[in-house]
Formats: C-alpha cells, sequence, structure tokens
C-alpha cells in the first residue's frame, strides 16, 4: 500500500483522543479496525493528514449488560459474533456480525467501525436500525445521545461532528426478542448484494409486540423498513401480512440496476428472503 | 520438498529481487477513456522517449507513451522514479496534463455504430480475415439453418502476482528481471524496441507466481523501465498494482460471432458461416492476430463440416489493449461451435449427444477452416458417452457436454540445458515456468531418465545467456515440448558417460561434470481430443459437477495434470457466471478493485470425475497437452446444464444473472 503521507497516533485514553480531534478537526479521522480506512487510503481514494488509532484506547472495548446490553465502538466483529452475552441478549446481532465479510475482517473491524463509516453496505446500521439502537456520543464538551434512526444521514455520512467519538452502544429491546439477517451476497465478493435485519416480539395472543427491520444496501445509506414495521405491529405473521408488508417494504428502498443486476430480479430476490425470513422468524417463537 | 520454498515463503518474485540505489517506476495514466494530450509537463514523457513495444509494425500500435492522444483509462502518459516508492507514488502529482477529453467507445456493438476512435481511419474496423472458402447457402445441401450471436465478454488474468520488471543497466548489458512465461519473447521484444543489439540485453526468468498467457507480453511499462534504467544508470524497478492491472493489462476474450448453422434434417451439419468480431481495445497487439486465428480456423472443432467460411472482424474500442487468455481464442472457438450444435440440437429436437456423433469423424480430417485434425473424433467420443453412462446419467442430472479439439502449440519447439556439478542436476528450460509446477515433471522425468533420486534435481532460474534461445510457456504446450527436449538432453548427457567411460550408471553421472544445451525442433502444433460434461443445480454453487475424459498421452506427473484440471475448471466456472471487467458506455472502468472482478474462490472449486486416456503421442515423452482443455470444453457444457434448468438460452459470458447460484447467508 503506498498512501500519502500521514500522521498517525495512538491515544490510551478519550481525554487524550478528545484533545487530538479537537486540535487535528476535519484534517483528522479516527482508525478503529482500519479495514475500510485503509483500503481508502492505499488507493489514494482519500488523503488524511491524521490518522488517530483508537485501538489502545480500553474504555471503547466492552460488553456489559445492565437492563440494557451496551457495547463499546472498539468491540471486533468477531467478538461481537461469539460474545456470550450478545449471544444471549441479541441473538440478531450475533448473528449479523457473524455474517461480516471473512474471518481476517472480522478479527480486525469493529463493530463501531462499521457504524461510523456508513457504507452503505455495511452490514450493522441495518441491525442497528432494526434493534432501535442508541448511541452514546461524547466530544470535549460532554457526551449527548443519537437514536440510530437519526444517525445514518447519507452515504458515508453520519450525524457526528468532526470532534465526536462513539463511546457506546445501547441496545434496549433484548428481552424476548429474536431476530436474524437476511444477507444475499454473490458468488465473489462478500458485501451485501442487500440484506435485511428483524427483530421481532410477540404478544401472548401471537400478535406482533414489537418490530424492528433494518434494510442494507437498498438506499443511499442504511434505512429503517419504518412503514412495513408499523403495519405489522399487532398482526399474525400470514401470507397476507407478509405480502402488504413487502410492499411497504419497498416504499423504503431506491432500488437501481447495477452490476449485481436488474431492479425487478433483485425485488423477486428480496421478497423470497424478507417473507421467508418474517416467517422463519415467527416460527421460533 | 523444493516447491514448498513457496509455501516457506522462499520463493524469489520480482517484487523480492532488490538491488542498491534502486529506483522505484510510478506511471501516470490517462484518466480518461479518450482524450486529447493539450500539453504534458514532468516525468518522463513522449516528448523523451517516442518507442513502441509490438512485434508487429502495425500503423495503429500503441506508443509506449501516449503521444498528443490517450484512447484508454489507464494508458501511460508519463513515468517518475524515486529511490522510496511512497514518494515515487507522490510524484505523480507533479506531473501536469492537460486533457481535452473526447467521445469514447466501450463495446464492439458501440464501436460498429460510432465514428473512428482514431483519426485517418473511416471506422472502427482495425483489420478484417477471411478464413475458409466463401459459399452460396443456394448451393450446399441442408433443410433447415439456425443463427445466434455469442458473446463473450473480456476476461483479465489476474494472477495473484501481478506484472512486473526490474531492469538493471550494469557493464554495458541491459540486465531485464521480469516475471514472465518466455525470457526469449520478451528479449526480442525489447531489442526491437529500444534498437539493442543481441549482446546488449541479458532477461532473467525469476518466480512467477500466474500468467495465464498474459506474461507471454511484452508491455509499455517494461520498455519505460528499461530505457530509464540505461538513462539513470541506476537499477529501475516496477511492480504493479491491481487497480493498474485492472486498468492496463491486456485482457483476453472481448468475442463477438454473429454464426449460422446449415444442416440435415438428420442432424448433419453441412455449412457454417457468419463473422467473429474481436475487440482489439484502443491499439494493435501482437495478440489480436493468434487470438482471431484461434477463433476462426478452430470453430468446427472435432466436427468435420463440408463447407465454412468466416469473416474475422478486429474492431477498436477505447479499452486497454487485448491480449492472451487462457486459451486465447482456443476456448472461444469451442464456446461458440458447441452452444451452436446445442441449439441446432433443440431445434431439431435431438439429443446433444447423438447430434455430435452425426458430426463427429471416422477419420482425421482437414477442415475448411484450416484445422489439421489429427486424429478421429467419433470413436473417442463415443467411448467417452460410455465411460461415464451418458445416456442414463442424462436422464438423472442436468447434462452439459462438449467435445473439444485442443490444438496445441508446439512449433517451433523448446530449447534446454541440464548441468550437471557437484552430485546435483540443474535444468534449464526455455519455456518458463509460471506457478503450474513444471519442477515436478521435470524431477520424474530426469529421475527416470538418469536413474536417480528426484531431489537432486531441480528446475533453475534460466536467461537469454545461458539459454541462446527458448519459445516459451503457452497454448498447452510445456508437457510435449518441455518433456521432450529433457528427455532429449538427457539422452544427450547419458551419452556424453557413456563416452567418457564407456558406460552408464548414475554414479559415473553424478560424480562428475556435465552440461550441455539442446534445442528440440517442432514444425507443426499437435493436436488431440477432449470431451467434457457439467451437471449442476443451479440453487447450489457446490453442486456443480465436472466430468472430463481427456486423452493425455503419456502421464508426465499426476499432480501437474490434476492441478491443472483442479483450477482451470474453477476458472471456466469463474468465467461462465461472474467474472469479467465492466466497463461504462463512456469506457470509465467499472471494475477497480478485485472483489468486483468476480474470480471465484477455492470453496466453490467444483467436484470432479476424472477420467484420464492414455494414447501415447508421437514426441519423445509420449504427452499430449492439458492446460487449455477445461477452458475449451467447461464452459459450454456448464451453459448447457444452466439453460436446461432456467428454461433460457444462454449465448453471452459471463451469464450475470443475479439469481443463478447466489444465496442467502444462511
Amino acid at each position: 500500500m503506498y498512501p500519502d503521507k500521514f500522521e498517525y497516533f495512538a491515544p490510551d485514553s478519550i481525554s487524550k483522543l478528545e484533545q487530538l480531534l479537537d486540535k487535528y478537526k476535519d484534517d483528522s479521522k479516527i482508525m478503529a479496525g482500519g479495514h475500510s480506512l485503509i483500503p481508502l487510503l492505499k488507493l489514494r481514494l482519500t488523503s488524511i493528514p491524521y490518522i488517530i488509532d483508537i485501538s489502545n484506547i480500553k474504555d471503547l472495548n466492552f460488553v456489559e449488560y445492565n437492563d440494557n446490553l451496551e457495547i463499546g465502538p472498539m468491540t471486533r466483529t468477531a467478538e461481537v459474533a461469539s460474545n456470550k452475552i450478545i449471544r444471549d441478549k441479541c441473538k440478531l446481532l450475533s448473528d449479523a456480525a457473524s455474517k461480516v465479510a471473512d474471518p481476517q475482517v472480522r478479527n480486525m473491524g469493529t463493530v463501531g467501525g462499521d457504524i461510523c463509516e456508513a457504507d452503505p453496505r455495511n452490514d450493522m446500521p441495518a441491525v442497528m436500525l432494526a434493534l432501535n439502537a442508541e448511541f452514546e456520543v461524547t466530544n470535549s464538551k460532554g457526551s449527548r445521545i443519537i437514536k440510530a434512526e437519526d444517525f445514518f444521514e447519507d452515504a458515508y455520512t453520519t450525524a457526528l461532528e468532526s470532534n465526536d467519538i462513539l463511546t457506546k452502544i445501547i441496545i434496549k429491546n433484548t428481552e424476548n426478542y429474536y431476530g436474524k439477517y437476511y444477507k444475499y451476497t454473490t458468488l465473489s465478493s462478500d458485501f451485501a448484494v442487500f440484506a435485511i435485519a428483524i427483530n421481532m416480539s410477540l404478544n401472548g395472543d401471537k400478535t406482533v409486540k414489537d418490530i424492528g427491520i433494518g434494510l442494507t444496501n437498498l438506499n443511499n445509506t442504511a434505512v429503517k423498513a419504518k412503514d412495513a414495521e408499523d403495519y405489522l405491529k399487532n398482526k399474525r405473521i400470514d401470507d397476507k401480512t407478509c405480502n402488504d408488508a413487502f410492499n411497504l417494504l419497498l416504499k423504503s428502498c431506491d432500488i437501481e440496476d447495477d452490476i449485481n443486476g436488474k431492479k425487478e430480479d433483485k425485488e423477486k430476490i428480496l421478497k423470497d428472503i424478507f417473507v421467508n425470513g418474517l416467517k422463519g422468524i415467527y416460527k421460533v417463537f | 520438498m523444493y516447491l514448498n520454498r513457496f509455501v516457506d515463503g522462499e520463493g524469489k518474485y520480482i517484487d523480492d529481487i532488490k538491488f542498491d540505489n534502486m529506483l522505484y517506476m510510478s506511471i501516470v495514466r490517462s484518466p480518461y477513456a479518450h482524450a486529447k494530450i493539450k500539453n504534458v509537463k514532468g516525468g518522463l514523457n513522449s516528448n523523451e522517449l517516442k518507442a513502441y513495444y509490438t512485434g508487429t509494425d502495425h500503423a495503429m500500435r500503441e506508443p509506449v507513451l501516449a503521444i498528443d492522444e490517450v484512447s484508454y483509462v489507464g494508458q501511460c502518459i508519463a513515468a517518475v522514479f524515486s529511490e522510496n516508492r511512497y514518494e515515487s507514488e507522490d510524484l505523480l502529482n507533479s506531473v501536469e496534463v492537460d486533457y481535452e477529453p473526447l467521445d469514447a467507445v466501450s463495446s464492439i456493438d458501440d464501436a460498429l455504430k460510432k465514428p473512428a476512435i482514431h483519426k485517418g481511419m473511416k471506422d472502427n474496423i482495425l483489420d478484417v480475415e477471411e478464413a475458409g472458402n466463401k459459399f452460396n447457402e443456394r448451393d450446399i445441401n441442408y433443410d433447415l439453418k439456425v443463427s445466434d450471436t455469442i458473446f463473450m465478454d473480456r476476461v483479465l488474468a489476474n494472477p495473484i502476482e501481478t506484472r512486473g520488471v526490474v531492469a538493471y543497466y550494469r557493464d554495458g548489458v541491459l540486465h531485464v528481471y521480469v516475471s514472465s512465461q518466455s525470457v526469449h519473447r520478451l528479449k526480442g521484444g525489447l531489442m526491437k524496441s529500444l534498437n539493442l543489439k543481441d549482446n546488449d540485453i541479458i532477461v532473467h526468468h525469476v518466480d512467477t507466481g500466474g500468467a495465464f498467457g498474459l506474461k507471454a507480453l511484452l508491455f509499455p511499462e517494461y520498455v519505460i523501465a528499461c530505457y530509464a534504467a540505461m538513462k539513470y544508470k541506476k537499477p529501475v524497478k516496477w511492480i504493479e498494482t491491481r487497480t493498474e492491472h485492472l486498468q492496463s493489462s491486456h485482457a483476453g476474450r472481448g468475442v463477438r460471432a454473429d454464426i449460422t448453422l446449415y444442416a440435415r434434417n438428420n442432424g448433419k451439419i453441412t455449412g457454417l458461416d457468419g463473422t467473429v468480431y474481436l475487440d482489439t481495445g484502443a491499439y494493435f497487439a501482437d495478440a489480436d492476430l493468434v487470438d482471431m486465428g484461434n477463433v476462426i480456423h478452430e470453430v468446427t472443432g472435432p466436427y468435420f463440416i463440408e463447407n465454412a467460411h468466416l469473416t474475422g472482424k478486429y474492431v477498436l474500442t477505447d479499452k486497454a489493449l487485448n491480449g492472451y487468455y487462457r486459451g486465447a481464442g482456443k476456448p472461444e472457438a469451442s464456446i461458440i461451435m458447441e452452444r451452436m450444435i446445442d441449439l441446432l440440437a433443440d431445434k431439431l429436437k435431438m439429443d446433444i449427444a447423438d447430434i455430435r456423433l452425426e458430426n463427429a469423424t471416422e477419420k482425421p480430417f482437414k477442415s475448411p477452416l484450416g484445422l489439421d485434425m489429427n486424429y478421429p473424433t467419433k470413436p473417442f467420443l463415443e467411448a467417452a458417452l460410455k465411460y461415464f453412462d451418458y445416456y442414463k446419467l442424462s436422464k438423472k442430472e442436468n447434462l452439459g457436454i462438449s467435445l473439444g479439439v485442443l490444438d496445441e502449440d508446439t512449433a517451433p519447439g523448446e530449447s534446454c540445458r541440464i548441468i550437471v556439478k557437484n552430485g546435483k542436476v540443474k535444468v534449464y528450460l526455455g519455456g518458463d515456468v509460471s506457478g503450474q509446477g513444471h519442477e515436478l515433471f521435470v524431477q520424474e522425468i530426469l529421475g527416470n531418465e538418469f536413474g536417480i533420486e528426484q531431489s537432486l534435481i531441480s528446475l533453475d532460474y534460466d536467461d537469454t545467456d545461458i539459454l541462446k534461445e527458448g519459445t516459451g510457456t503457452w497454448g498447452s504446450r510445456s508437457g510435449i515440448t518441455h518433456g521432450s527436449v529433457l528427455m532429449k538432453t538427457a539422452e544427450v548427457i547419458k551419452n556424453d558417460v557413456i563416452k567418457k567411460f564407456g558406460k552408464y550408471d548414475s554414479d559415473l553421472l553424478l560424480k562428475n561434470e556435465f552440461n550441455e544445451y539442446y534445442y528440440y525442433k517442432i514444425d507443426y502444433n499437435a493436436n488431440s481430443v477432449n470431451f467434457n460434461m457439467v451437471s449442476s443445480d443451479i440453487n447450489d454453487i457446490n453442486s456443480i459437477k465436472i466430468y472430463v475424459y481427456y486423452d493425455l498421452g503419456k502421464v508426465l506427473n499426476l499432480k501437474n495434470v490434476l492441478g491443472s484440471i483442479h483450477g482451470g475448471g474453477l476458472q471456466a466456472i469463474g468465467e461462465v457466471l461472474s467474472e469479467t471487467l465492466r466497463y461504462t458506455d463512456d469506457g470509465q472502468l467499472i471494475t477497480n478493485n478485485i472483489a468486483d472482478a468476480g474470480l471465484l474462490t477455492a470453496d466453490k472449486i467444483p467436484q470432479y470425475d476424472i477420467k484420464i486416456v492414455e494414447n501415447n503421442s508421437e514426441f519423445p515423452d509420449k504427452a499430449k497437452g492439458i492446460g487449455e482443455s477445461t477452458m475449451i470444453g467447461i464452459p459450454s457444457a456448464f451453459a448447457r446444464s444452466v439453460e436446461l434448468q432456467t428454461g433460457k438460452r444462454v449465448s453471452k459470458f459471463p451469464i450475470d444473472d443475479i439469481s443463478l447460484f447466489n444465496k442467502c447467508v444462511e
């Protein structure tokens, strides 16, 4: 790799990181696992004078459960996939993490990097939308909470300011939920052609109590299929509701012909995956 | 084992070659598919170096550095140098190029409709060639005709090791180290490009990490690096990045064929005609002639068709140049014929094996297009069908088949030197190994010939000094040419031992010193017949099963053979399903990283049922070819297997259907 010259920092605390970000602002970029950033630098698609590696900051690497599931952004994707707490409390997240790229990428890539990079093909944004996750964001002036649905603004664009740090991922919808990540890839690439994250809980009468649906690579950025979610609440999952929900889900998508295939072919496959996915999850309860 | 050096990280690839004070070269490349260069300032550019690199002095050949105009994304415009590779990349920004973008064409179809991309030409047809005898359909005997267009998009070599060169001018001699299939061919090309004499240059082979035809060729960057090495009196290294590879390396296939078959109702084909278009890219390249020649002369393959005529049209587009890709026209020829014969079978409601039997031959023959088929093809096909119990199997599986000819590029022969010293046997071959494992058959043949331990024998890096002549490694020739010249050279050495000591034994060989050079001449191309079948379930990539029935003559080394089939099978599957280079209509490359290039990984290697028949060839080592057979035979058979399931005829490669074999990750 032959990137442009850059200066490299590896602070070991959040306060040192804050100082660096305040100093270098837009000329700096946080590097977590580096598996999106390094290729961009290597191909000289981007040039960043100050790279700040956060892998030495222990306070950003944790998985805890205290009423809510709380995850540090530096948690490696492989750890997210195999962590026992996450597996117990959030099936959707561990399932999706296990489907990110390949073992080498999972070993280096992080959940926070996946979220903040906001590549429309990244897997974690849609998962976070399906989980109605909240993000604790910190800078030298203090912390605030941003909901996942307010976080992803466009391709590679989030609600983060240049001096903001994602410090915690908070997932509240854990008890009695079950979910899965349905990812469609081509033969030669691990990136999703598209994917659907579904997180569901049921009422006593077998109707849907709550459901979150996040979509990967079906629009400029990860999106939440809100109309489909609202429609399915308090309904049973059957052929008709699946069909109606899919038509509503399409409203959240902007599918185009591209190198992966034609719009109509993709919609057909998407429908199969969505309907089978909903029914599959429903059956588990 | 001695090939373990690759696994142990002890291979000596081109980027492992390092000299003191070495300069790294980086290349300023065109971001436009077509543009006028109004001005270029900085770096080594065509104001200083005006040179060409083709063997043929074609009017439309490419200068090594663009002169006044660029015609594809990635074309070389200027070179910059630094002792630090990072700095040489930084220096790219110091070169100022003033472009005036022009309209571009990026496909054969577009090129046929749009104005000429080069000044002085009336259209985008670079050349036209004819094969066979023109005939009028009124004059031939037929009941029906079928026509179709078969299109094979571009495929790029994408070896694990990209292209690379180190040029070092010392003591009045230009030493060139290169990742290559033929140091001799590169030497000839460089002498012509830079006006060097035979004694001015030595080209050295180094470990080569995959080539697939690409590395048989000379490229602009090699000429520029050599010029710079002589100019700066310093070693110059250029290593291609993957991005450069995708943009600029010469790609294969890129063939459209509009074909009509004329046939009797019993399936007998009586005529074939049509036009074959080759996407040459932006300029003439030497590979064009070979690729087109192989297609138009070999289309009728194993079948005797009394009337055959093809027009070959070389079509210019604003893309990187055309090159060799595993098979170089032979797979195209077979894919065209086999897809057409399946179409005819469907039209006649005939079994796809029966129609092939109807057209295969009882005797050797010469086709009207010029192919000398040395063996009868019908008995071979019958034996293959029987071996796999085809008629029973085809009722159970979605089975496609193909019968193919492998025309082996055995001419003009090959060179070898064997040096015995200090109890070791060192071998130098004129055809340069590029990752196929020729080391294995070299050891096996000489181990037997000399009656010594294989571990005492090694295939060493050759150069154009230790071997004055040499050909190369391509065209499924190595088993025949390299194997035969090895046996011939071994014979000379054994005779040396006998001359000196009155008898031969291995102790006398190893305890003394011998050094012999031999050139084994072959003045024609041999060929052989092969049969392939493929079955699949389009919902599961791991369901693909390949049946091959290959006549390999004498097998020199089974591992070599199986490796060639296993790898080639996957390569063929990739070419059918996903592997290609994609461009926008205005010639920008969309496939800008290897993940998008559609290469399949080892977890998708199909299942195999391999039957090797050993009918000895006429050569000293009794071998026949293998390298290109999978690429020739598997694509159409696999396409057939797919179309049986989808009901949609496959006439375009890659098929590019998102619903085929892809799946939702569970």
